[in-house]
């Protein structure tokens, strides 16, 4: 049965705090809904957790995670975020939702690292259903933009952080 | 990119009539935004103040957009690419999105310009 519009769910941040028992659940959501099965890369992006979303019930029906990554097109660094939620039980609107918090948290996380600084939240939409139901150019929630397809034709969404600049000509990304 | 109409939009001028600046717009479809049509705004004025080219920027997207209302072409937004690589010295013109614009950074031409983005409210790809 598909969880009311009042069913509120429970994000617990677990950047690089995610203990044993909550990444294996997570393992288990990426083997159940077939992503992920291979368990070094399920370990590695265990790594990278960034919230865990918890049913009413307690079951994991969501996460999200980010890896920092440098973007040709952009010329610059970003957190690359990866959304997944399951269809099934999330309440409607949880995707926004986890989107909105992930990139406020990661706009949080102190930039120090001036040569591989972040200058937003950068992601790749490859679900088919998500392409075709989520199409505003500009995620209201999230303040994700579209700024192009990638190769393989999945939208890109980028949201930059407040006030950030990007590099200078001579010290910029070479695309 | 595909030229199709290009047409001068706003003109600034001083308090003696002299003229300061000029916006102009023509419609170009970019390949890596999915085909889909934008306004590619231009300014012009190597006297413009920063206040005043942002000022010229402003009046020139609200004005596209509400063209773009009356006409309902399939325009998604605007297009805006920072020519003067002298600007990139400074930290105004090198942030990554313009609130006060709505623009954000896309990608960049070949030679290493900026090139900015900004949709519309109603925009969808």
């Amino acid at each position: 049965m598909k969880p009311s519009a009042n069913s509120k769910p429970e994000f617990d941040l677990v950047w690089k705090v995610a203990g044993l028992k909550t990444k294996e659940e997570v393992y288990s959501l990426w083997s159940d809904v077939g992503v992920l099965s291979d368990p070094e890369q399920a370990r590695k992006r265990g790594e990278q957790l960034v919230f865990v979303v918890r049913s009413p019930k307690g079951k994991v029906i969501a996460e999200s995670t980010a890896f920092k990554v440098p973007v040709r097109q952009l010329r610059n660094w970003f957190y690359g975020m990866r959304l997944m939620v399951t269809s099934r039980e999330a309440p409607p609107g949880l995707l926004p939702e986890l989107a909105r918090r992930t990139v406020e948290f990661l706009e949080s996380l102190p930039r120090t690292d001036e040569h591989e600084r972040c200058r937003g939240v950068i992601t790749l939409v490859e679900n088919e259903r998500l392409k075709r139901s989520h199409t505003k150019a500009v995620w209201p929630a999230s303040g994700m933009v579209y700024i192009g397809n990638s190769a393989k034709g999945h939208h890109l969404r980028v949201r930059y952080f407040k006030d950030e600049v990007i590099n200078g000509p001579s010290s910029m990304l070479v695309g | 990119m595909d030229h199709a109409v290009k047409y001068s939009i706003l003109a600034l001028t001083g308090v003696k009539g002299e003229l300061e600046g000029m916006t102009s717009a023509e419609l170009v479809r970019l390949p890596h935004l999915g085909q889909h049509t934008f306004y590619q705004l231009y300014c012009f004025g190597p006297q413009l103040t920063t206040e005043h080219e942002i000022a010229l920027l402003l009046e020139s997207s609200k004005y596209l957009e509400m063209r773009d209302e009356t006409r309902r072409s399939s325009c998604k937004g605007l297009i805006y690419v920072l020519e003067d690589r002298s600007k990139l010295k400074s930290s105004f013109w090198r942030r990554a999105a313009w609130p006060e614009l709505n623009m954000h950074l896309m990608a960049f031409t070949k030679s290493g310009n900026p090139i900015y983005v900004s949709y519309f409210p109603l925009a969808r790809i």
